[in-house]
């Protein structure tokens, strides 16, 4: 993709006044918080000693974990919006009795305490908020720009305080905090969001309105932390991540601060916080604009996730080695330019597959308790050290080290979890597959009951259901006595596939009686089974049928070689008329049953000038006896449905000589095209390596786009059924090309859709609907390819969920696609997965198009350009449309083309030959091809 | 004695055993045995309460349902309720016909069933074209029966009088040959592709007023689909008469069957139609699933036509 301006903010329609209302929102915010710390850092450190510090930090912590439980079910009861609008009043207010009181080391607590309480619960409630509003796909793109807001005000706010403090006091900072705070209410008032119980019934409805992320869970939300994290392990890591990161960054805070009072005179401090403030904000900004949304986009969440830590980790190591004050300012700088930016988008987005149902408990208890005790335990260790002389920048520094290396080990191990998390959101409603059945001997007893039924269907189902459980013997031979005939059949070839005899007494009885000839000719075969010889000996045809199923059943207990000149046999094939093509399709029938490679001879001489039918059997016998000879003959046949399981499994039996003749086919050009079209999956059939390797190679070969639709299915299977190995980059290439060809589609499509004609005429209807088929295909071959690439993931209930009307299951699902593919690595892979996310994007047609311009520099800029390009494209019937659709518009250059076209391609002709025709009679002038 | 009675055995293994013998039992004709082997791999076993509604009419059809035991009744508006007992296959036309649920379906007493989920059901019949095939057969011989038992007409509609004027002069040419087929009900949800090739396989014949398109048993193997002009059908018992005009199959959906095998067609008026081999049909089925899907939708809701029709037809 090119890069463009959409890169800094990629909105989407409806989008804009939501996302700049919490710009705006997030930046007075911030920037009234920045005008309060400011002043805060000076009141402090001019009137208390950096060591107590530490006491504050542990003040601070105790105070947010007391509000953390309040602030969450207050934003909860009063709805994200409202709970902000509140704290944002009493803010206000609470900031203007500070100020007006005397100053000393107590107000000068309190207003540190106040601070650092403010900017936990408004920062937690905006978030939160800010997490009702958007889906997390939109908070991929949105959070950062949103973010952007929060830096601004940042600057705003240091930059402001620089700019006054040479003319007032800092205390006066405190009213600025407070109006700033008073403006953000207003602002937020405007902003005021539905009733937490009324959702928002449209796309972004309301002035902060749209779909909540999905509402449904298949659990009641936690109750209590431990809760939590049992039935969300994840929330685990990110309280890890949380919990590491809060440590970290207050070490370096300390180490700046320590270092301020230590180097700047008292009264020089407010200043030199407001500069060093502005600093790092503008910092921030350029990397919350320029660099997380692109990194995130390039790298993914997981990933980014690395940067602050070893950026953190990179500057305590420099203080540790010259203990410069550099050193730390660059230590504070990765804390001060990532942590609002880069740290605080990728800690949203990494808490958004989190049910929304435990969210709201999540959030508050890992960014407010959590966090503050934590501040709270490292404000006791930094005491701790400070008291006992071991605060030094240096000893500081490695503590600081030693967190940050934590950290990103932990952001390093957070991908799994994250993809599970991501998984989870998408694998709602998924059905449980049951184990096979086990029939302990009472169960089989019931069964064996059931066939006592009068209803043959009952009778069948009990046997099925017997031999599929390995109780074949089970079946009782007096079911050989049923009235129906599909009974007797069905129980004859049951009892005769195992090793009982128990039946033959059964069977002679039933010869002995009246009965069809189906049932005469089972039980012939039954006993032909047995080797009954007696007995079939004894039997008298009465039909060619039987004849034929006589002569098999005997021949075969005859020394081997004679079959053909056997005379029983040599009688059957000699019959004439409707009696020799029943006798011989007996005797093909006879030999499928033996499944005797001996008869080979026999299915050869039964085919000379045989019918259809007969041709049909004989290939069902081939199949059956399996003999390397008919391999080629088998390969012909795959195309006849019919015969095509029989033969898909002979081929199989014969193995690797026929798994070699298959691929020698596919890759024939003078193989029939209805036969290569169902080689692919009788080939996975054969379930092994090779086969796998084969039609991964004939995915990026075969010349026919069906046939390859056919491997990639095939492969599919294979993959799924048989575990192979699949050479991940050749798929994911694949998928690459389909995702090419899909925006390639939709760029051919999209002037058409446009063109206010097309859909006037029918010619113009078919288009569109075949190129609507070619867009859609072109991404299910994708995703299939894409499963077949990670075949452990359910990428089909992500593909299902892409193309729901649902908002937040799309959402998801893309989530889950961004996660999975994070690991990208190289040029290649960063485009593949750049594609894939486009395609998947709700974006409108042509706003894919114009992104994907590296794939379709051609794209057509109007339907005549578009028909133009149709006119050459491989599929016939597109091009064949397209002569049409330009008929009927009269678009002559369209059609004057199309006849250049055609003398260059003559495969063209067969179909636009007839449209060509039309045109010509239209003009009254000659066919074309006359 | 029934497998339920086999007491310390445990309930859920004696549940698999009844739900899968009567789903092999039950459902093999509507779909084929293979189902089978699908409902007992995929399907997820469901206990319905009294009074609980299983799916109601207009709702999005997602499943179907092979029931084990249990009573339902069937309602929909201006429809007499419908009392099932033990049902086997519940759901599957709607699924098939790509529609929401025709009826409220609601649990009498208590109700277990087998839940298949329709992306199984229909992934698994793309799997197996052969299930397909022997489907169309079992669906389209049932509409015939319908039909059978609905003289004198066969509970066809009956067909409009071509327009005056509304002559294709020229044979055919591709557009309008697609244009006709999904102008037809059982192709109307096919994807373009599919119908190209189809067009492509139409032949197409002309006949005058009186003359005959094919006599009895001429259909084998084909069937007919009308582009201009009426064609008259006649079955001879039970004696039925049925006229069919454009976009309209020769004797109905039952024709992608082997039903047209048992009539004799004759124009009506001068009349074009399409002719199609059946294995050639089928080919393109396989490899156009959702052809597939259309077909399978359009004799489903013929099906349920039908069906209402003889309802109607015995209520009067």
């Amino acid at each position: 993709m090119i890069p463009g301006p959409r890169s800094l903010v990629d909105l989407r329609k409806g989008e804009a006044r939501p996302a700049l209302r919490a710009f705006v929102l997030l930046a007075l915010l911030i920037g009234g918080h920045t005008l309060l710390e400011t002043a805060r850092d000076a009141i402090f450190l001019a009137r208390l000693p950096a060591s107590r510090l530490a006491l504050v930090y542990g003040v601070v912590a105790l105070v947010a974990l007391v509000v953390s439980g309040p602030n969450a079910r207050f934003a909860r009861r009063f709805g994200e919006g409202r709970a902000l609008v509140t704290t944002l009043i009493l803010a206000a207010t609470g900031t203007v009795l500070l100020y007006l009181q005397p100053s000393g080391p107590v107000i000068a607590i309190a207003v540190y305490v106040w601070s650092a309480f403010l900017g936990t619960v408004m920062v937690v409630q905006f978030w939160l908020f800010a997490a009702r509003v958007f889906t997390s796909s939109q908070g991929a793109r949105l959070f950062g720009p949103i973010a952007a807001g929060g830096v601004i005000g940042a600057i705003a706010g240091a930059g402001g305080a620089a700019v006054v403090l040479p003319f007032v006091p800092v205390r006066a900072l405190l009213l600025g905090a407070a109006g700033a705070f008073v403006a953000c209410a207003l602002v937020a008032i405007t902003l005021e969001p539905a009733p937490p119980a009324q959702r928002p019934t449209g796309p972004l409805a309301g002035p902060f309105g749209g779909e909540p992320l999905p509402a449904s869970s298949p659990s009641p939300p936690p109750r209590r932390m431990l809760a939590l994290f049992r039935e969300y392990p994840y929330v685990g890591w990110l309280a890890a991540l949380t919990a590491l990161s809060t440590a970290a960054v207050l070490g370096a805070d300390y180490l700046f601060k320590a270092d301020a009072a230590r180097r700047v005179a008292p009264e020089e401090l407010g200043a030199y916080f407001a500069r060093a403030y502005t600093i790092l904000n503008v910092v921030a900004l350029v990397v919350t604009l320029l660099v997380t949304g692109p990194l995130i986009r390039r790298w993914g969440v997981a990933r980014v996730l690395l940067v602050m830590p070893l950026l953190l980790l990179g500057g305590a190591v420099l203080v540790i080695v010259t203990g410069a004050p550099m050193a730390v300012l660059l230590t504070k700088g990765a804390d001060g330019a990532l942590r609002h930016s880069m740290h605080r988008v990728t800690s949203e987005l990494l808490g958004l597959p989190i049910p929304s149902e435990a969210r709201p408990r999540t959030k508050p208890v890992l960014d407010g308790a959590l966090a503050r005790a934590v501040q709270a335990a490292m404000a006791l260790v930094i005491f701790a050290l400070a008291v006992t002389g071991h605060a030094s920048p240096r000893e500081i520094a490695c503590l600081v080290a030693g967190l940050a290396l934590a950290w990103a080990l932990v952001a390093l191990a957070i991908r799994r979890p994250h993809l599970d998390i991501c998984r989870r959101a998408l694998a709602k409603g998924s059905l449980d597959v049951e184990r096979p059945l086990a029939l302990d001997a009472r169960l089989v007893r019931a069964v064996v009951d059931t066939m006592s039924s009068a209803d043959p269907a009952d009778v069948l189902a009990a046997m099925d259901l017997l031999v599929e459980n390995g109780h074949a013997r089970s079946i009782p031979s007096r079911v050989l006595h049923h009235p129906s005939d599909e009974v007797r059949f069905h129980a004859l070839a049951q009892m005769t596939s195992g090793r009982r005899a128990d039946w033959v007494p059964e069977v002679e009885l039933l010869l002995r009686k009246p009965a069809s000839e189906g049932v005469r000719v089972a039980a012939i075969r039954a006993l032909s089974s047995v080797r009954a010889l007696p007995t079939l000996a004894g039997l008298r045809a009465e039909s060619p049928v039987e004849q034929a199923h006589l002569a098999v059943a005997l021949t075969s207990a005859e020394p081997p070689g004679g079959e053909l000149s056997s005379p029983r046999i040599q009688e059957v094939l000699g019959l004439a008329g409707e009696d020799g093509s029943a006798g011989r399709a007996a005797l093909l029938d006879a030999i499928r049953d033996s499944g005797d490679r001996r008869f080979s001879g026999v299915i050869e001489a039964a085919l000379a000038g045989a019918s259809a039918p007969v041709v049909e059997r004989a290939v069902l016998a081939m199949a059956a006896v399996r003999d390397p000879r008919f391999t080629a003959t088998l390969v012909r046949h795959l195309h006849v449905r019919s015969t095509r399981a029989a033969v898909r499994d002979a081929l199989v039996g014969l193995g690797e000589p026929a798994q070699a003749a298959l691929e020698q086919a596919l890759r024939a050009e003078d193989t029939a095209p209805a036969v290569r079209l169902h080689i692919p999956r009788t080939l996975s059939r054969f379930g092994n390596q090779r086969a796998a390797d084969f039609l991964t190679e004939q995915l990026a070969l075969d010349p026919s786009r069906l046939v390859r639709y056919k491997v990639l299915r095939g492969l599919g299977r294979l993959v799924v059924d048989k575990g192979v190995r699949v050479d991940r980059e050749a798929i994911l290439a694949q998928m690459h090309s389909h995702l090419i060809e899909h925006v390639q589609a939709l760029a051919r499509w999209a002037p058409l859709d446009r063109h206010p004609a097309t859909r006037e005429h029918l010619s113009g209807q078919l288009l569109l609907g075949l190129l609507e088929d070619k867009v859609r295909q072109s991404l299910e071959r994708g995703f299939r390819l894409l499963h077949i690439a990670y075949r452990d993931e359910d990428i089909r209930a992500v593909y299902l969920s892409l193309r729901s009307s649902d908002r937040g299951a799309r959402s998801s699902a893309m989530d889950f696609l961004d996660a999975l593919t994070s690991d990208a690595r190289g040029e290649v892979a960063h485009a593949r997965r750049d594609l894939l996310k486009l395609v998947i994007d709700d974006l409108p047609a042509q706003e894919k198009v114009e992104r994907a311009a590296l794939y379709v520099p051609d794209a057509p800029a109007d339907n005549e350009s578009a028909l133009v390009l149709l006119l050459r494209d491989r599929d016939a019937s597109v091009a064949a449309l397209a002569v049409y659709h330009a008929l009927d518009l009269g678009l002559s250059r369209v059609v004057e083309q199309a006849l250049a076209v055609e003398r260059e391609s003559p495969s063209l002709r067969d179909l636009t030959r007839e449209a060509l025709n039309d045109a010509a009679a239209r003009r009254g002038s000659p066919d074309v091809d006359r | 004695m029934s497998i339920a009675e086999y007491g310390p055995d445990s309930l859920s293994r004696r549940r698999r055993v009844e739900r899968e013998l009567l789903v092999r039992a039950r459902l093999a004709h509507l779909a084929g045995p293979g189902i089978a082997p699908l409902v007992a791999s995929v399907g997820e076993e469901i206990v319905v309460e009294p009074g609980a509604v299983l799916y109601r009419q207009g709702e999005p059809a997602h499943h179907l349902y092979a029931f084990v035991s249990g009573e339902l009744e069937l309602t929909a508006t201006g429809r007499t309720p419908l009392i099932l007992a033990s049902q086997s296959g519940l759901g599957a036309l709607d699924i098939l016909a790509a529609l929401p649920r025709s009826f409220t379906a609601t649990a009498l007493g208590p109700v277990r069933a087998t839940r298949v989920t329709a992306d199984a059901y229909l992934d698994f019949l793309e799997e197996h074209f052969e299930l397909v095939v022997s489907a169309l057969a079992g669906v389209t011989d049932d509409i015939h029966q319908h039909s059978l038992a609905l003289p004198p007409d066969g509970g066809f509609p009956l067909a409009a009088a071509p327009p005056a004027g509304d002559w294709p002069l020229a044979p055919l040419n591709l557009v309008q040959k697609i244009g006709l087929l999904r102008d037809s009900g059982v192709f109307r949800t096919a994807n373009v592709q599919a119908l190209v090739r189809l067009a492509r396989l139409a032949r197409e014949i002309r006949v005058d007023e009186g003359e005959t398109v094919f006599l009895r048993g001429e259909a084998a193997g084909k069937f007919f689909l009308v582009a201009a002009g009426l064609v008259e059908a006649v079955h001879e018992a039970p004696a039925l008469v049925a006229t069919f005009g454009r976009g309209d199959l020769v004797c109905g959906y039952g024709a992608l069957g082997a039903a047209d095998d048992q009539y004799v067609a004759t124009a009506r008026s001068r009349t074009v139609v399409l002719s199609f081999e059946e294995e050639d049909f089928f080919d393109v089925m396989e490899e156009h699933f959702e052809l597939t899907r259309s077909v399978l939708a359009g004799i489903a809701t013929e099906h349920n036509r039908l069906f209402l029709e003889r309802e109607k037809r015995t209520r009067a």
